[in-house]
């Protein structure tokens, strides 16, 4: 019997696939470079003879060390259940590969390998898994195949089957020649069929609102973010280390054209109270943090936009949403927080999802109802400015009477973490605790301005905010800081009393710091003289971050940046304070930019198109091929009823319809005898064949299908009478073929081997192709060549 | 999913028949199918798309499963080739010529067994062919015992597969009708046997020389071309001019005819055991003898006498192993109705050989007057001049309508799976 000696490579390859693809979900090189290490020493010790499987005791005493690992993590919670699962799967498949050999065992091994691929599905978004996935696919069911048979083989020769040595010659030698084809094309068939119907449910398969419904399923812990954080607290934090991961891509469009804009600015959070020296409610002083901005507003505190359907208004409602509004595509990956990315002045929001958005109209803050575990992709249409009114004062949100009927179906059941969301605490300071050097520098001329009145901060005074002032002010006090201070991520080097605030060190002491001691300063320097200011948190994207291939900007983590928003007559202006060698710091851009960026693009088309793939473009994608069906058919439908209009209805239809007729009925007399008098004349010529050939005692129907597979030899004979050789009617076509021997050995030889084609299709029920009557053809001229030569010769 | 519908064999000669329904799930499918449940449920969970794209190719792969496994025994065309005659206990094999009409596409991991006549096996015949490319042709073959003699007609066979994961297997049912002749087991004779039968006679026909051997002079003849120049007799050819050469003789072999004593008087297995081998030592006899080239004939009873005549040749051997596996339950003729009815037909010079079950009496072989040799199958000396293979159960060798009763096969189960004693 065939041995099917290309299962073991493949089902080695289909393991390392497997465990290349866990090890990228996992982002851990360890566990790819230690599986693939024992795997290929695997494979080279049980080719040799020398390997010898691990006694079964010990592999079960492995295995149960390894589960009992597993839950021992599981229980600390350094582990998620999937991962203590998957990391005792991984040793499982390790110990079962170097285990007894079995089909059992070979099952086992393509189960686990499968499953750890599945398990790493759920956690990344990286397109080298999605191309290893794909690959490890195609192999495995390659392999699944090899498999079957390698079953189905032996269980053949252990129950029934005749014994290898009396295994018919004939019958391998045909597995051996044209067993790999067939595999080949079987597999393509398997591969192209399950990829499509992969990709019907893919694209067409319902999905729901709410992910996680019976069980979270993910294998590693959310990577916490670095970069961006809901609190900001300069406590304890001395140094920084910057993160180039990617959190986001984020495409702007306006009226339909990409933007590129030197430098963008996303919103997340906005933080107005500074705590001072009093610990907050997580114990940490000297922390900002964001209090309710609209007490006793009209407007209520938090709006939940169900924006699943369509774009769904904020208020206050845009005034051309689609118009000047910049559309921004954002595609985020999870930051560990609800916080959602815009530009400012957010009016609409439309999420890929069916998830309920969060809007905080007081800030313009977005925020989602759940911490996203997974890449979350949405729409924000902004106006670029944020509303120049001032939020009026309003009732807090009174759960659960304001929600709807509608929503209580989407978000009632999570209402509980939602009021947790919404929830002030009482205790909570409703204005900054602000050091008196602070106020004391923001007074100083050179720090806030002066005119010919005398100096800004004098002539604002304590009056309500917004003041006409205002604006110059902020404008001085950021040109201030720009100019007079540095900007660093180390503040190793510097000793600060503990009691000290860390602002008034930063601004009296050290006169350095990163973007949060600016923004921070800022906006304290602003407040101390009455004005309505606040620090912004969030990313900052410059004009060396965007991907000129995919005409979006590639946010990294290391973008987190807090910059200050002051409210003045205008309504809320944005100032960055940071001193300008930040963005020197941003700029550098390595030499492999553009592979980079090749690279990058990938990366976005694959998160953008299939790991945020979404009910609503599943919803479009069906609109669209309805649209393009019902058009299709109109099309038709109205073509065939201008036709039938012109040709019934209109003078000039009648008498070119009756041109055609008479046209189509000349042809038709015209081409049937034609086509009769063809089919005759064929008829009559392989009957004339079949007499030449020698087969006309053959029943009629056997005659007409033989003259048309041996016209060759017909051929043949002909060319042979052209040169005065003629078959003598008694001999049978071998005879004549032996008794041509005399012919220069070329000739001779085609003239034996077309002979035995003969007697092949003759007797032997062979068939010739079209091509293979194309070669003999060639044969038949090679021969016509060496006659010619050969009477050349003898003349 | 195949099933055999009792795993104990319902009596020791039954051959267990492997019959699948043209459509059949696996089990493999069920857990198959509860994991791509199990992945739906997960991506459904998660919302993770690329687990929607493994659950789709999960459910691609089932429903391209079902379609290989039917288009994979379409245009599949099969014909079996059979041997001219089978012998109890040998090892035969049965080819299957399967050509695929198919001009693209192979087919996989094809089965083919048996369904009729599988009670003259020792097993079903049943052939596993791993692949037959598009458009071409190949061979595979079954081994088989065949376990009962007589004429069994071989029909229908199942051609079946589970490619392409075992998930679903498919099957259909080709007819191809063909007798096949089993001879009853031939076993090795003891050269004793044929020189018991040549010192039967010491007189007359059988000891009279005849030329053609290389024993003693015969006389001399004239040389033809083409014969051995080493006969040529050279003084004789120089002395008259004329090449002659000389001629030897050999003895006459015996000429032996055969009776055949088939007589059962009750139904037990052990009578029948007794008659089989009876049947099986003629047959060794018959076989062993002609191929040394000895006249051998047959006088059986079966519905009525059947005689040949002693002759020599294949043809010969053909005819009398014909006859030995094609013979009737005898509950009619005893032996010595049989001895009667042969002495009559007995030509001069052939030695009567009784072969039969009983121990013979002096008195009924001293009625006959006659020198004959007797070999009785239930005397030890005798039948261990016959030696048989391992494999041959002379309790099961007769044919299914011949077997005694407390041998009767189990009824035939309907369902997936059947006996056939």
């Amino acid at each position: 019997m065939y041995d099917i000696r290309q299962f073991r490579p493949t089902l080695y390859l289909v393991l390392l696939l497997g465990l290349l693809g866990y090890g990228i979900a996992l982002e851990s090189p360890a566990h790819f470079v230690l599986g693939a290490l024992l795997t290929m020493l695997n494979y080279v010790l049980t080719r040799s003879d020398g390997w010898h499987p691990i006694p079964r005791p010990v592999a079960s005493g492995l295995a149960l060390l390894a589960g009992f690992w597993s839950g021992l993590g599981l229980l600390r919670n350094t582990m998620t259940p999937l991962m203590a699962i998957s990391q005792w799967l991984f040793v499982l498949l390790l110990l079962t590969l170097w285990t007894r050999r079995e089909n059992r065992t070979y099952g086992q091994l393509l189960v686990m390998s499968l499953v750890l691929m599945v398990a790493g599905a759920i956690n990344t978004a990286s397109i080298w898994y999605g191309g290893v996935l794909i690959l490890y696919l195609l192999l495995s069911m390659y392999c699944g195949l090899l498999f079957h048979l390698k079953v189905d083989t032996e269980a053949a020769i252990k129950l029934y089957s005749v014994p290898k040595e009396r295994v018919n010659a004939q019958s391998l030698k045909h597995d051996q020649t044209h067993f790999a084809r067939s595999m080949r094309r079987l597999t393509t068939l398997i591969s192209t069929v399950a990829i499509t119907v992969a990709v019907l449910v893919f694209l067409f398969f319902p999905r729901f609102a709410t992910p996680n419904m019976l069980l979270r399923l993910q294998v590693a812990p959310q990577a916490p973010l670095t970069g961006f954080s809901e609190h900001v607290s300069f406590d304890q934090v001395a140094r920084i280390t910057q993160n180039p991961e990617v959190i986001a891509h984020v495409t702007l469009e306006q009226d339909g054209k990409i933007l590129r804009p030197s430098e963008l600015y996303l919103r997340g959070l906005t933080l107005n109270i500074y705590s001072g020296n009093e610990p907050s409610n997580d114990g940490a002083n000297w922390q900002w943090i964001r209090a309710e901005s609209n007490q006793n507003s009209d407007m209520p505190f938090a709006e939940i936009v169900h924006a699943g359907t369509d774009i769904a208004a904020l208020p206050p409602p845009p005034p051309t949403r689609t118009g000047h509004s910049i559309k921004q595509t954002i595609l985020l990956k999870p930051t560990g927080t609800s916080t959602l990315f815009a530009m400012a002045g957010a009016s609409a929001i439309r999420m890929s999802r069916d998830t309920d958005v969060v809007y905080f109209p007081g800030d313009s803050v977005l925020k989602l109802v759940e911490i996203p575990q997974a890449a979350v992709q949405y729409e924000v249409f902004s106006t670029g400015k944020l509303p120049a009114t001032r939020p009026a004062p309003a009732a807090r949100l009174t759960p659960p009477s304001d929600f709807t009927a509608e929503f209580s179906v989407h978000v009632g059941r999570r209402f509980g973490r939602l009021h947790r969301m919404f929830s002030v605490d009482s205790e909570q300071p409703t204005s900054s605790r602000i050091d008196p050097k602070i106020t004391e520098l923001a007074r100083r001329r050179e720090v806030s301005g002066q005119d010919e009145a005398g100096a800004l901060a004098v002539q604002r005074g304590a009056g309500p905010s917004p003041h006409a002032l205002d604006a110059a002010i902020a404008r001085n006090i950021e040109y201030y800081l720009q100019s007079q201070y540095s900007y660093t991520l180390d503040l190793t080097d510097t000793t600060r009393k503990r009691a000290q605030d860390p602002i008034v060190a930063f601004l009296y002491d050290f006169k350095r710091g990163h973007c949060e001691y600016f923004a921070g300063a800022m906006t304290l320097l602003c407040q101390s003289l009455g004005m309505e200011a606040r620090m912004v948190i969030g990313f900052r994207a410059g004009s060396e971050d965007f991907n000129n291939l995919g005409g979006y900007f590639v946010v990294k983590q290391s973008h987190a940046h807090a910059w200050v928003e002051v409210l003045t007559t205008n309504g809320w202006q944005s100032f960055d304070p940071t001193a300008a060698t930040f963005y020197a710091h941003q700029r550098a851009k390595g030499t492999f930019a553009n592979i980079y960026d090749f690279f990058d693009f990938l990366q976005y088309k694959w998160a953008k198109n299939i790991v945020s793939y979404s009910s609503q473009n599943r919803d479009s994608i069906i609109q669209e091929a309805d649209d393009r069906i019902s058009d299709t058919v109109g099309g038709i439908g109205g073509w065939f009823k201008r036709l039938h209009e012109y040709f019934l209805g209109s003078e000039e239809g009648h008498v070119v319809s009756f041109r055609l007729i008479t046209a189509a009925i000349i042809l038709a007399t015209l081409v049937l005898p034609l086509c009769i008098g063809i089919f005759l004349a064929e008829k009559w010529r392989l009957y004339r064949r079949a007499h030449r050939i020698g087969i006309s005692s053959l029943p009629a129907g056997d005659q007409l299908r033989l003259a048309r597979q041996l016209g060759f030899y017909d051929d043949l004979l002909t060319l042979l009478n052209h040169n005065n050789i003629y078959r003598p009617p008694h001999w049978t076509p071998q005879e004549f073929a032996y008794s041509l021997s005399w012919l220069p050995a070329d000739a001779y030889e085609q003239i034996c081997r077309l002979t035995a084609i003969f007697y092949r299709v003759r007797f032997g029920e062979g068939r010739i192709t079209h091509g293979q009557r194309r070669h003999l053809m060639l044969v038949i001229a090679r021969v016509a060549q060496a006659l010619e030569q050969h009477a050349g010769s003898r003349v | 999913m195949l099933r055999f519908l009792s795993k104990s064999r319902s009596h020791p000669a039954a051959t267990l028949i492997r019959f699948m329904p043209s459509i059949d799930v696996s089990f493999t499918a069920l857990l198959y199918f509860v994991a791509t449940l199990f992945i739906g449920l997960a991506a459904m969970n998660s919302q993770t798309n690329l687990l929607f794209g493994v659950f789709g190719l999960m459910i691609g792969v089932l429903l391209v499963a079902g379609y290989i496994s039917r288009f994979a025994l379409r245009r599949l065309r099969v014909r079996r080739a059979i041997p001219d005659h089978l012998v109890v206990g040998a090892f035969a094999t049965v080819t299957y010529h399967v050509a695929n009409a198919k001009r693209y596409w192979p087919s996989v991991s094809v089965s083919l067994g048996e369904l009729d006549g599988c009670e003259a096996f020792t097993r079903q015949p049943y052939a596993y062919l791993l692949h037959v490319a598009a458009g071409l042709e190949t061979v595979v073959s079954a081994e088989l015992i065949p376990k009962r003699r007589g004429v069994h007609e071989l029909n229908r066979y199942q051609v079946s597969t589970r490619f392409p994961f075992g998930f679903i297997k498919r099957a259909a049912i080709y007819s191809q009708k063909e007798k096949i002749v089993v001879f009853p087991a031939l076993g090795q004779v003891d050269p004793n046997v044929l020189r018991l039968c040549q010192s039967a006679e010491k007189a007359g026909a059988p000891m009279r020389p005849r030329k053609g051997g290389q024993d003693e002079f015969y006389g001399i003849k004239e040389y033809r071309t083409g014969e051995n120049p080493r006969w040529i007799y050279w003084k004789r050819s120089a002395r008259t001019g004329v090449l002659v050469c000389r001629e030897m003789s050999h003895v006459s072999p015996p000429r032996l005819l055969l009776v055949l004593d088939t007589f059962r008087d009750c139904e037990s297995a052990h009578t029948s055991a007794d008659v089989e081998r009876a049947i099986a030592m003629a047959a060794s006899l018959a076989s062993s003898g002609l191929e040394q080239g000895h006249p051998i004939g047959l006088f059986v009873w079966s519905g009525d006498y059947v005689h040949i005549p002693a002759k020599t040749g294949k043809r010969q051997r053909r005819e009398i192993l014909t006859a030995l596996s094609v013979l009737d339950a005898n509950a009619n003729r005893p032996l010595e109705d049989l001895l009667s009815a042969a002495v009559p037909v007995l030509e001069t010079g052939t030695t009567l050989v009784v072969i039969s079950p009983q121990t013979l009496h002096h008195h009924l072989l001293d009625r006959h007057h006659k020198e004959i040799i007797s070999l009785s199958s239930t005397d030890a000396n005798t039948s261990g001049w016959f030696l048989f293979a391992r494999s041959v159960e002379f309790a099961h060798c007769m044919p299914t309508d011949q077997e005694s009763s407390d041998f009767l096969p189990a009824p035939k189960t309907f369902g997936e799976s059947s006996r056939i004693g």
